[in-house]
């Protein structure tokens, strides 16, 4: 029998304690034992950037993290983005008017990479936030409606930032 | 609000960008196994045995199925064009006396975790006994098996006088061409949950909707249940392109494996499997030919081309072979035509889906053609394709095939006016003279065109069902699937338009093949033409029953009464007696004071029924820069002018028409799924698989165009799912030919960097005093 750990990390402001074997990624931490289904897994191999998920802050691809280095950290998903009343983020609701949003798989992975770079450096200039955006992967939409909304979401908040 | 032509945000946006998304891998049913499977590591050999003792020690491993297990399943069946010739070759569920392609599924094991069932499976041991796989697209050697190399079918189309064009050609152009295999690549792998409920003795299934009727089918007849046992449950798809939801060796093996163990099971694929295992595509060698009249008026086109269909025919059948051969003429007048499609066994992973299946080949070939014959004749690119289009005046233009069970007749198109306006749209005179500055200035720059037409398949029907509830919601059921394209929206938004309420108001249900007993899944760009229209019909019997009901409550005539925003009230009136739709259903209710005559509530059907195929059409223009030193090829720009008739929402058309021009791009320059030279699989990983990222995607800009409405549907829609990735290619070939001067160089797909370093050396102007 596999042996197992127990692990507790800051989930979204939650504190959550699981039991997982030492192998089990983030990924399938949050998806199965969580039950947090929005960190979408395109690859397991790191390449695609859909299950990215912040640690601390920085984004991280849940599906090469092994859960138990989460053990003691702060872990936050695309379920957190919005607010506790259910409104939509500045980044989000900018995916939603430029049209950035098809299967919707690659989504969580983009608005998680994007939010990390951005709380990183407020000021964040729009090409910045294209270069970073380089690190995943979307089938749909050949990252026009993608780009357009990260131009919009991050030229409002450098002028929040102000 | 008006809601029918304008760019509104999807109503389906929110569940994604909160993390709500429902897809497969997150349908866990209690008691769920998982199934894990053994996949053959070996392009062709004998099946000599398979000892799964290991498997069974490891705790948590419930069972290990094999070709023993489930000897008693027939082949997994066609869903386009099936035909008894084709059932030597269909794929087995899982392999028998021989495995054919490197990921053939040689044995399932199931557990009671995803991690325990893939452990399970690294200890099952198959004997196999390799032999010699068949990997070019020539006929195999006769041996024992009788699919080694066996052509499955020839697609045979020809119209006109083929000879008489080819001797009255004063010039005769002859290219070959070739293009790799590559794939749909959603991001989202496979995967499916059944679960048998012995109670009922009913089998529900959680998945990719995209043919879910043959899916029901298909499973009644394999496990040999009445259709209505079988339950299609859809999911969220982390997109399609083709292969998503074709009914698959692991949709049969889990269902079988439910109803045996009496537990549900889930399978989810990964990327690794996903790569060797699901249906690829293009994969084929072209020869074509073309008659050409001094002035370049092309009198005739003989096209021969070979499929590599892979080890197997799946459902897919002949898709790819069929279209190609039926759209290859294009948007050009031609008097005689001759194609022969040869579709080619090999012991590579089976062909199937990928989008455009056909019409991207079919433009890559002519339109190469159509370069080919410009530079020989010493013509525009550009005037050389205007001069052959069909005109206005010969629509609607028979092209005397049969495909799909439908005649190629083009419907309507003014292919010249979209030449035009996108031409003016973009400036493209400026492009191509920007190009031709920077060229001669000693850079690598080019613009290459593309001119294609689509089709829309209708595949004959579609069904809907619409009601309105006391709360004034109105629900729709189709059996069209959501898979990324925002049909939810597109069809909310038709309904909002005639019933008189918001489009957020309007609740849709996609992919339901419960509810909807007949469909025929959604391919081909047909869901939002052939589903909009059925939802048209049924949304103006809805508004006529509630007007009725409205006028009978009211005590008014029905002429006066309007309804908006969800509120019925006579139309010149500001005061006075108004009704919330809502309370009209309420009192519409069977056996309430207002019932309709039918007794049926506020409720109808939408039913549509046509085999005439729409003809979406246009053209893409990319540019190409090439480095020098490198050959490496950036497209920093693809212009697509597109006319799909009448585009419901502009944002989610155009969205469809960017991913599928940077789709087809990527697959002419960077994305292939190779094998080495004895068969063995080299992209296994993802980072094998170069799909381009935002750095490396073309931006593409997109022109509408709504010249040419279908004339087979009112709204006159057109479908928009592949007129982006159709051109792609054949442009960016076009413009690196132009680039680097070289007409007619780029013949295979992808075009390596190294391939292009060598024509550009090969090229290079030698100095005079080196010389002497």
């Amino acid at each position: 029998m596999t042996p197992r750990i127990r692990m507790t990390a800051a989930i979204n402001g939650e504190t959550r304690t699981v039991v997982v074997e030492p192998r089990t990624t983030l990924a399938d931490a949050l998806r199965e034992e969580c039950g947090l289904t929005g960190t979408n897994v395109g690859c397991e191999e790191g390449v695609c950037g859909a299950c990215t998920v912040l640690v601390d802050g920085e984004p991280v691809r849940a599906c090469t993290m092994f859960a138990v280095q989460a053990h003691g950290r702060e872990v936050r998903t695309v379920e957190g983005l919005a607010s506790p009343t259910g409104e939509l983020g500045v980044l989000q609701q900018a995916f939603q008017t430029h049209h950035a949003v098809q299967c919707g798989c690659c989504t969580p992975g983009f608005l998680m990479l994007a939010t990390g770079a951005i709380e990183r450096d407020p000021a964040l200039e729009e090409t910045d936030l294209a270069e970073v955006a380089e690190a995943n992967l979307c089938r749909c939409s050949g990252y026009k409606g993608i780009a357009r909304a990260l131009r919009e979401a991050a030229a409002t908040l450098r002028e929040a930032a102000r | 609000m008006r809601h029918v032509g304008r760019p509104l945000p999807r109503l389906e946006d929110r569940a994604f960008l909160t993390g709500r998304g429902r897809f497969v891998r997150g349908v866990v049913p209690s008691r769920a196994l998982s199934l894990a499977l053994v996949r053959s590591d070996t392009p062709y050999g004998r099946l000599k045995g398979i000892d799964a003792s290991a498997a069974y020690d490891l705790p948590g491993v419930v069972a290990v199925l094999t070709h023993e297990d489930l000897a008693g399943l027939a082949p997994l069946p066609v869903r386009f064009l099936a035909n008894p010739a084709l059932e030597p070759f269909l794929e087995p569920v899982i392999a028998a006396s021989h495995v054919r392609y490197v990921g053939e599924p040689v044995a399932a094991v199931l557990a009671e975790s995803a991690a325990v069932a893939e452990d399970g499976a690294e200890l099952v041991a198959a004997e196999i006994e390799p032999a010699a796989p068949h990997l070019d697209l020539g006929p195999g050697t006769v041996g024992t098996d009788p699919l080694h190399g066996a052509e499955a079918m020839t697609v045979r189309k020809a119209f006109g006088d083929l000879n008489g064009a080819f001797h009255a050609a004063d010039r005769i152009v002859e290219i070959d061409l070739d293009w790799a295999r590559d794939g749909a690549m959603p991001l989202e792998p496979r995967g499916v949950v059944m679960d048998w409920d012995a109670s009922q003795g009913t089998l529900t299934m959680w998945g990719a909707a995209r043919a879910a009727h043959f899916a029901r089918a298909a499973f009644a007849d394999l496990l040999g249940l009445p259709r209505a046992a079988v339950r299609f449950e859809p999911t969220d798809v982390g997109g399609s392109f083709g292969v998503r939801g074709e009914l698959s060796p692991e949709d049969v093996i889990a269902a079988f494996a439910a109803r045996l163990l009496e537990r549900p099971v889930r399978y989810a694929e990964s990327r690794r499997e996903h790569l060797v295992a699901a249906s690829q595509g293009r994969g084929m060698k072209a020869r074509a030919r073309a008659a050409v009249a001094a002035d370049g008026t092309l009198l005739g086109v003989d096209v021969g081309f070979t499929v590599d269909q892979g080890a197997y025919v799946r459902s897919d059948g002949l898709l790819a072979a069929e279209l190609c051969a039926a759209m290859a003429p294009g948007p050009y007048r031609m008097d005689a035509y001759r194609a022969a499609g040869h579709v080619r066994l090999t012991n590579r992973t089976p062909a199937g889906g990928l989008r455009a299946a056909g019409r991207a080949e079919a433009a890559f070939i002519r339109e190469r053609l159509m370069d080919e014959i410009a530079a020989v004749a010493g013509m525009d690119p550009f005037e050389l394709r205007q001069r052959n289009l069909i005109e206005p005046a010969q629509m609607p233009a028979d092209r005397h095939m049969e495909t799909l069970g439908s005649h190629v007749t083009y419907d309507s198109g003014r292919y010249a006016s979209v030449l035009d306006a996108t031409v003016k749209r973009f400036s493209l005179d400026v492009v191509r003279r920007r190009a031709e500055n920077r060229r001669a200035q000693g850079e690598l720059v080019g613009v290459g065109a593309a001119v294609t037409v689509d089709v829309s398949a209708p595949s004959k029907f579609e069904h809907v069902l619409l009601s309105v509830d006391r709360r004034g919601t109105v629900e729709l059921v189709t059996a069209a699937a959501e898979q990324g394209q925002g049909v939810r929206t597109m069809l909310a938004q038709i309904v909002a338009d005639i019933v008189g309420v918001d489009y957020a108001n309007v609740r849709v249900s996609c992919g339901d093949a419960t509810r909807i007993a007949y469909g025929s899944g959604t391919q081909l760009s047909r869901s939002t033409m052939m589903a909009g229209t059925a939802t048209q019909l049924g949304a103006e019997a809805l508004r006529a029953k509630i007007l009725g009901g409205a006028r009978a409550m009211l005590g008014v005539s029905g002429e006066r009464l309007t309804i908006q925003n969800g509120r019925i009230k006579e139309a010149d009136r500001h005061f006075g007696g108004s009704l919330d739709l809502g309370d009209i259903a309420a009192a519409m209710e069977p056996g309430r004071a207002f019932a309709p005559a039918d007794a049926r509530g506020l409720t109808v059907d939408g039913w549509f029924a046509s085999d005439q195929m729409a003809f979406p059409y246009g053209v893409t223009v990319a540019v190409a820069e090439i480095d020098r030193n490198t050959g490496i090829v950036r497209v920093p720009q693809i212009y697509v002018g597109y006319d799909v008739g009448n585009a419901i929402n502009p944002a989610l058309v155009e969205a469809q028409i960017v991913g599928g021009a940077v789709h087809g791009a990527a697959s002419a320059l960077w994305t292939s799924l190779p094998v080495d030279a004895t068969g063995l699989p080299l992209c296994t990983a993802f980072a094998d698989y170069a799909m381009p990222g935002l750095a490396e995607a073309p931006d593409v800009e997109v022109l509408l165009v709504e010249d040419a409405p279908a004339p087979q549907n009112a709204l006159g829609m057109k479908g928009a799912g592949d007129g982006g990735i159709t051109g792609a290619a054949p442009a960016v070939a076009a413009a690196i030919d132009a680039a680097i001067g070289a007409p007619g160089f780029v013949k295979s797909l992808p075009v390596s960097p190294a391939a292009i370093l060598a024509e550009v050396r090969a090229r290079r102007t030698v100095p005079v005093a080196r010389i002497a």
